[in-house]
């Protein structure tokens, strides 16, 4: 099976053939892994970070790339597989995680940067939840798949981490929709 | 106690639920996630969510104050990456890969049934005795005057009936790797250079970065073309309302950057069905100048089509990815319509209303309002554009008594 290009939308078989491939050692395997998915990681971890942090967003993605090459082996197979570029999400979230303190930094001004900071103020998978749903317009079913849950208790997370930020941060009187 | 050894013994990971995206999909919501999940793709097909919604839900106030500030925020990280990163961390993950296996070789093909290598054939006697004389510059000369007859017939044929041409300009539809259609460039055309995104026979596919113009003065002062908006109402069939939702411009290197820059307009359609309710679905169209617009034929169907008078292509299917990467994965509408050196790509969803008929009726009266072909300046052709709404304007424009406006015939070519 030929491996995708660049600008191809591979499916899932093209991504268990590329997990299987570098878990075999393939490396023109890997490099095609990079170049699918190292762009589309790196803009959701800057995303997170806020513009001014790309340093630290190429840090981040790369230690996500590293820990995905370690747990190559664990990429769920048969009915359970996972779209490569929601499950590389997953290792990017630990290490978002792992540096806390620099994560949805308030850098950006305005109310994204406000967004950030809520961000910062939730715990674990409620802030990747918010996130990828947010950032990402992860679709429920595919959010529930990057968290590694099902899709109702996808649902209650980012509900939760909805209602932790509107009571942080409630909105000004004079909000209205589409304002 | 058995039961639960039991269950570890099937399902593996008890504490872990066996995640795919059919069983997904398959499961069901209580009735607050269901009406989150249901918001979610709401927002993601572009129709914002209204008062009577989050009425009482207060999460859904703030997923609908969030998201706006979240498109602003999706913009980020579109530069390409730093060069050279991409190689190094390639070359650094390589030595933690494990050595190459060595794969199984092929096993060398079998002789057929009844045939045994160990039993030997006998090579026949010759019997002819070769000739004395060489015919070989017999051979020769026959060989040139038989090639210059094919020539001569192949000119000849090529005169009587010239290769058919496409006739469109800039779509190109691609099957199997090849040019199901071909586009009759100009000869002085030259391909775009633009540094983040370079179209190729090897890369066929460009995904642009969109940035969100605020209103439309300040888009139009990003292209080189006249943007064309869709008319506010239009009948095909029965009476459709568009609101435009929000205007993107991906520019061809960094900002200001006017040739080669794409537009990206996104609306929401209104359909009053003939019991009175309403239906509202997106419509995305991208509008470029003097840019190849691809389409990939190896799933789905195609087909040329004519929209008052403008030639085009119409592509179905349950897979599309547009030119900004958004994924369209049911029943997806794609009609590239040409005017003159300005393509316009309409995608909607037809199970959601954005019927063949609808946009092919949309691209009629768009092409009715275009400008002649050769029209220079798009700032000295048309009146300054007024403010867009901005994001949310649902209910902005209440639906009026329309005017019956007459369907366009979608012509069928092939």
């Amino acid at each position: 099976m030929p491996f995708p290009t660049e600008t191809m939308h591979p499916t899932l078989e093209q991504d268990l053939h590329l997990a299987s491939e570098i878990n075999d050692g393939n490396r023109e395997a890997l490099d095609r892994l990079i170049s699918l998915y190292l762009g589309p990681t790196y803009r959701y971890v800057l995303r997170r970070l806020g513009p001014g942090s790309e340093e630290t967003a190429l840090a981040v993605t790369g230690a996500a790339f590293e820990e995905a090459l370690r747990r190559m082996k664990r990429y769920p197979r048969g009915d359970r597989t996972v779209p490569m570029r929601l499950w590389l999400l997953r290792p990017a979230n630990r290490a978002l995680a792992r540096r806390k303190g620099h994560t949805e930094s308030a850098a950006g001004g305005d109310e994204a940067a406000v967004l950030r900071t809520a961000l910062a103020g939730l715990s674990g998978k409620k802030a990747d939840a918010a996130a990828m749903a947010l950032f990402e317009e992860l679709p429920p079913e595919e959010l529930a798949l990057a968290l590694g849950v099902s899709r109702r208790r996808a649902m209650i997370l980012l509900r939760q981490a909805l209602r932790q930020i509107g009571r942080a941060h409630p909105p000004s009187p004079d909000w209205s929709l589409g304002g | 106690m058995d039961n639960l050894r039991r269950l570890r013994a099937t399902s593996g990971n008890p504490r872990r639920p066996r995640l795919s995206l059919a069983r997904l999909q398959r499961e069901r919501l209580g009735k607050a996630e269901g009406r989150l999940a249901a918001a979610l793709d709401q927002l993601r097909d572009g129709v914002p969510l209204n008062w009577l919604q989050m009425e009482g839900d207060p999460e859904l106030v703030t997923l609908a104050r969030l998201h706006p500030v979240a498109q602003e925020v999706r913009s980020l990280g579109l530069e390409a990456l730093p060069p050279g990163f991409q190689e190094s961390l390639a070359d650094k993950l390589g030595k933690s890969l494990p050595p190459p296996k060595a794969k199984p070789a092929k096993a060398a093909p079998k002789s057929l049934a009844g045939f045994s290598e160990n039993v030997p054939v006998l090579t026949q006697a010759q019997e002819n005795v070769p000739e004395l004389i060489s015919r070989a510059p017999q051979w020769v000369a026959a060989t040139v005057v038989a090639g210059l007859l094919v020539s001569a017939l192949l000119m000849l044929v090529a005169g009587l009936f010239p290769t058919p041409r496409s006739g469109l300009r800039w779509i190109e539809v691609r099957q199997a790797d090849q040019a199901a259609l071909a586009p009759d460039l100009p000869s002085d055309y030259k391909a775009p250079l633009c540094p983040s995104w370079v179209m190729t026979d090897t890369a066929p596919y460009v995904i642009r970065n969109y940035v969100v113009r605020q209103d439309k003065t300040k888009a139009q002062a990003d292209v080189d073309f006249p943007i064309e908006y869709l008319p506010e109402t239009v009948g095909a069939g029965s009476v459709y309302t568009t609101s435009l939702l929000e205007t993107a411009v991906a520019p061809c290197a960094g900002t200001g950057s006017v040739p080669f820059s794409s537009v990206r307009l996104d609306y929401l359609v209104r359909h009053v069905q003939p019991d009175g309710s309403l239906s509202l679905s997106a419509l995305t169209l991208f509008e470029g100048r003097r840019q190849v617009v691809r389409l990939d034929a190896d799933s789905g169907t195609w087909k040329r089509v004519t929209a008052g008078g403008e030639q085009g292509v119409l592509w179905r299917g349950d897979s599309y990815r547009d030119t900004s990467g958004n994924d369209w994965l049911e029943a997806t509408n794609v009609l590239v319509v040409e005017h003159g050196e300005v393509t316009v790509t309409f995608v909607g969803r037809a199970n959601k209303g954005i019927t063949e008929q609808l946009l092919l009726a949309l691209a009629s009266e768009m092409g009715q309002a275009l400008p002649a072909e050769g029209t220079p300046s798009p700032q000295a052709a048309r009146p300054p554009a007024v403010t867009v709404q901005s994001r949310g304007v649902l209910g902005q424009s209440p639906i009026q008594a329309l005017p019956f406006i007459p369907q366009a015939q979608g012509q069928v070519l092939k």
